[in-house]
């Protein structure tokens, strides 16, 4: 889900990836506080109205505000502070969590599934709105006893090339953990052999606009891809996405807009008048 | 007439509360001209401290607007259908604003004063940062950044108007704590836009909305500090700029003079290309960093925020740690000390710059080394502005509108050049722009002073601080005794000829009439 880039929490997390999540979540604030630490604790030149004071009636011309504390060396001292102090920070931000180790192959799975959607190609949805019912079967081509394994299905929505095109966000990846084109859940259900599986899927409303299809997995009972299937690039379908803006932040932005440049022409007006007077 | 009364002898070194009876009084030490000649950080004093305070406080905020995008982006390239070429045009639109922006914003403030232009300018760029909350496609994604980044010119205010408080023994450091918390909102944006966002969804919204409804707090945060320096804010110790043109004792200056002296003085040129390749570095590296790390690295989108954020809040004391180096340095070597310093931290920026782009291998090494390479930029650009109000007087705020708008186009030049399209790999494209940062720091050794020297010849026997700023006015201007603000410069500038010029030998004094 995109809210998954900014919360590292997901909407419908596995216990084992809330437990990673945490982890890395303690990582970071660690590496926060140390920092911040780190950089507020650098002592701050203060104010030489010692000195000042010091330099007794004589006036503070600028010649003799020179004679203010010796700066050099304690700079240098300072300098060098700043510098342990930020790379002890760095050593702690070292320890974060190293990428996960590579996934499953698409290239090694087995495209078992046959997949439709209910969409003609180039349907237009509309987010949180519009529905369409997603099929799977296994393909008769398969031999009897390739589903054993299978212990339940993953519907995803993937984006269609067009959209991943200039993207990089959205880009196909045959290594299934790195895969970032298949972004939404439609659904996960348990498998039943020899049955036609099916959902009813209303667009969810943090889907944007783009063009998607539909691919299919199927897990065993760890829960790794072991076949897959999809719909074809000719049955991509549109989707138009919630903009989010609502009529009442149409209006806070324009009365916003107004003011500030009101309050600066009052102001104008205001010293003209005092110019003149 | 108050012009001749500074003329007298007694000027060089009297306190400036006991001068003219009409002059005011202030809680800190001043010089002749009523610049402070202390700093003290955590004061409030009026008006010195707090015109520091409100400046850095309303840079700051624009900082905060202009890069507010960039941790949202995952959210608003999917709302809005960018692809990565309409991310990086309005990446450079963001910051290509402010290049001729703050070019007018030096000459806007030697004409009405900082406090009015940097207020004008900060309240009308505030509407672009209001309907960022409402755009809805990619022409007006580039727009809002466009005309959000215009907001960037206050630096030039910001420098003018501490330039304007602070004498020269406090300028550098004045100056490297109002540019350096300024740009630290380009850091701490990273974490807060993120924050604000996730409050904003726990508090029930959906994304696509709370992700607009975040772009309201840095708006208002700038209209609010843009309203305080309207109204609590004055130009000069003494006043505001109509008020001492009123009374005469401030000459109202024209534009085609201002223009004259700020693009006929080669160090400005200089000075413009060497800010170029600091501070044009850190608004590239702001840009790209979380990407850098992200993709490189595989960590998640808020490590990388957190490593581009630290980057960024260095600046709480590397900025001025530079700008007091420069003024350490003055007052042992005097204005060739600024010089080889300025030479000698930004080449090692330039330094640690290809190191980074050669340790890309290891993650805990570009983390150590960015942060080090963060330290020097941002020095490098304290430093810069430890020589900039020394090259000109009459044209202060144009020579600072001009070295602000090298440095937002050595942004726009660096990120066009070598992080735009597929030419170079990311790290291939750092590495290459270390090495152009250290060839266009070279100049620095061209910067020359008569009355003070430059990095390789000293200065000229018999040449004064106030023979080179009285070359900008006119014999006429200086019967009229327009020219009285620069000859106070002048006299306060003494110590800039190093140790034996501040400690002993007095600057001939010529009165106007002679000249």
């Amino acid at each position: 889900m995109i809210s998954d880039l900014f919360t590292g929490s997901a909407i419908d997390p596995t216990p084992r990836r809330q437990g990673r999540e945490r982890g890395q979540l303690l990582g970071q604030r660690a590496y926060i506080f140390v920092l911040g630490l780190s950089v507020l604790l650098h002592p701050i030149p203060s104010p030489s109205a010692a000195q000042a004071a010091a330099s007794g009636s004589s006036p503070p011309s600028p010649t003799t505000a020179y004679t203010s504390r010796p700066s050099g060396a304690a700079m240098a001292r300072r300098q060098g502070a700043v510098v342990v102090s930020l790379l002890a920070a760095v050593l702690l931000g070292a320890c974060l969590p190293a990428p996960a180790a590579a996934g499953v192959h698409l290239s090694t799975l087995p495209m078992a599934f046959a997949v439709t959607a209910s969409t003609k190609p180039g349907q237009v949805l509309h987010s949180g709105v519009d529905k369409l019912t997603v099929t799977w079967s296994l393909n008769t081509t398969e031999p009897a006893g390739a589903d054993d394994a299978y212990k339940s299905v993953t519907v995803k929505l993937c984006y269609a090339l067009v959209s991943q095109k200039d993207r990089g966000w959205r880009k196909s990846n045959d290594d299934l953990k790195k895969d970032k084109a298949c972004q939404f859940k439609v659904t996960q259900q348990a498998y039943a052999a020899g049955a036609r599986g099916s959902f009813e899927y209303t667009v969810a409303r943090d889907v944007p606009t783009a063009s998607y299809y539909v691919r299919a997995y199927a897990l065993d009972a760890s829960g790794t891809q072991v076949a897959y299937g999809q719909t074809g690039p000719a049955a991509a379908f549109d989707v138009v996405g919630i903009t989010g803006i609502h009529a009442s932040i149409k209006v806070a932005a324009g009365v916003f807009s107004a003011f500030s440049v009101a309050a600066l022409a009052f102001f104008f007006v205001v010293e003209n008048r005092k110019k003149n007077k | 007439m108050a012009a001749e009364s500074e003329f007298k002898p007694a000027a060089m070194a009297v306190d400036g509360a006991e001068t003219a009876s009409s002059k005011p009084r202030f809680r800190m030490p001043v010089d002749s001209d009523n610049k402070a000649t202390e700093f003290w950080l955590f004061s409030l004093e009026r008006p010195h401290m707090s015109a520091f305070h409100m400046a850095w406080f309303s840079f700051f905020c624009c900082f905060v607007s202009t890069f507010a995008a960039p941790p949202l982006l995952p959210l608003i390239r999917d709302t809005l259908d960018l692809t990565a070429t309409d991310i990086g045009n309005a990446g450079i639109a963001s910051v290509s604003g402010a290049v001729f922006a703050r070019l007018a914003m030096g000459t806007a403030c030697d004409l009405v004063g900082p406090r009015l232009a940097s207020a004008a300018i900060i309240l009308l760029t505030t509407p672009a940062v209001y309907c960022s909350s409402i755009m809805n496609s990619a022409s007006a994604f580039l727009l809002a950044r466009f005309f959000t980044g215009i907001s960037l010119a206050s630096f030039v205010s910001t420098q003018f108007w501490m330039s304007s408080m602070f004498s020269s023994n406090k300028v550098g450091l004045a100056n490297g704590y109002a540019g350096g918390w300024g740009n630290l909102g380009g850091g701490i944006v990273q974490l807060l836009m993120p924050l604000v966002y996730q409050a904003i969804l726990r508090a029930g919204s959906t994304p696509f909305t709370a992700w607009r409804l975040a772009f309201f707090i840095p708006a208002l945060m700038q209209s609010c500090s843009a309203l305080a320096v309207l109204a609590f804010g004055q130009d000069m110790p003494d006043g505001n700029y109509r008020k001492l043109h009123r009374s005469g004792e401030m000459h109202r200056a024209s534009v085609g003079s201002v223009l004259r002296h700020g693009v006929g003085n080669y160090r400005a040129w200089i000075l413009a290309l060497l800010y170029g390749y600091c501070f044009g570095v850190e608004l590239t590296v702001n840009n790209i960093i979380a990407q850098y790390f992200f993709d490189l690295f595989g960590v998640n989108l808020q490590t990388a925020g957190l490593i581009a954020a630290s980057f960024g809040m260095v600046n709480l004391v590397s900025r001025p740690v530079g700008g007091s180096m420069s003024d350490g340095l003055s007052r042992r070597f005097g204005m060739r000390g600024r010089l080889w310093g300025l030479w000698a931290i930004q080449t090692i920026e330039g330094v640690l710059c290809i190191v980074l782009g050669l340790v890309s291998g290891s993650f805990a090494a570009s983390v150590a080394v960015m942060i080090l390479f963060s330290l020097f930029v941002q020095a490098a650009e304290g430093l810069t502005f430890g020589v900039v109000p020394f090259v000109s007087r009459r044209a202060l705020g144009l020579v600072n509108g001009m070295t602000g708008g090298g440095g937002s186009l050595g942004a726009v030049l660096t990120q066009y050049i070598f992080f735009h399209g597929s030419r170079y790999k990311t790290e291939t494209g750092i590495m290459y722009m270390g090495v152009m940062i250290i060839a266009c720091t070279l100049p620095t050794a061209l910067i020359y002073f008569p009355q003070w020297g430059g990095m390789l010849a000293g200065p000229r026997p018999g040449v004064t601080a106030e023979d080179y700023y009285n070359r900008e006015w006119t014999a006429e201007e200086r019967d009229k005794g327009y020219n009285a603000g620069s000859v106070r410069f002048a006299e306060n500038s003494v110590r800039e000829g190093g140790r034996s010029a501040a400690s002993g030998i007095q600057p001939m004094e010529s009165s106007p009439a002679d000249v």
